[in-house]
């Protein structure tokens, strides 16, 4: 076996290791697909929801924000 | 099983010309995605996740299914063959697993889309730069691996070798009738 080929090897034997432990530490966050939309989704907010909010505040924080950055 | 020699060039323009259209989408895909994360207009957000799922339905998953179906008939079609030297099959891999992965990942995109579409705010929506980023790293290994096309033959690869040699000695040994 050329080296170039084991030296791929073990670098994607070490990407996929790293993938392993980041998954099983959570440390990576929440992957998949699904992680944008369900239960894990902020309220999605329009406009007339804002003007006709309890309280009528508009000032608050904008919709979807804070959970993604 | 080997093609004729204008249908092999028909076939490995089709090869690249997919193959490096792959390569230019998600290039265009992750102009868009950095515009739609970076951006601190609302329109404009919206309008970069909305193009975000057209470069991907229209341009990226076309691309990529022909690019992997045209580089298994063309390496099928050659003496290179598909599983006989490392270079091809790192390539075959590649690919597969960047596609497989654009397929997954489509859903989130068109997610994405539809989320800001009807958000009255959707800058603070995800991009989805570690994936466009990956695959546009795959593809340049693949474009990498094709031009150089580094040495090195499979044990199938040996074997075939072997077969052929084979056959060429027993053909000239063999009796003229």
């Amino acid at each position: 076996m050329p080296r170039w080929v084991k030296v791929s090897a073990i670098v994607v034997g070490v990407v996929i290791l790293l993938v392993v432990i980041l998954k099983l530490t959570g440390l990576g966050g929440n992957h998949g697909p699904g992680r944008h939309s369900g239960a894990g989704r902020p309220a999605m907010v329009s406009g007339v929801d804002l003007l006709v909010s309890p309280g009528g505040d508009q000032h608050g924080q904008r919709a979807g924000e804070s959970s993604y950055r | 099983m080997t093609m004729p020699p204008r249908l092999r060039k028909v076939v490995l323009t089709a090869h690249v010309t997919t193959s490096v259209g792959w390569l230019g989408a998600i290039l265009a895909y992750l102009a868009v995605d950095i515009t739609a994360v970076t951006s601190q207009d609302t329109a404009t957000v919206r309008g970069a996740y909305a193009a975000m799922e057209v470069i991907v339905v229209s341009a990226i998953i076309p691309l990529a299914l022909a690019s992997v179906l045209i580089g298994v008939v063309n390496a099928l079609g050659t003496p290179w063959g598909l599983l006989r030297h490392y270079w091809v099959l790192a390539k075959l891999l590649l690919t597969v697993f960047a596609a497989v992965v654009l397929l997954i990942e489509t859903q989130t995109v068109t997610d994405l889309a539809a989320t800001a579409a009807s958000s009255a705010d959707p800058r603070g929506l995800p991009g989805t730069l570690p994936h466009s980023i990956g695959g546009l790293v795959l593809l340049l290994i693949a474009v990498i691996l094709s031009v150089f096309k580094p040495q090195g033959a499979t044990r199938y690869g040996w074997r075939k070798q072997n077969e052929l040699r084979r056959d060429k000695r027993a053909q000239r040994s063999a009796p003229m009738a």
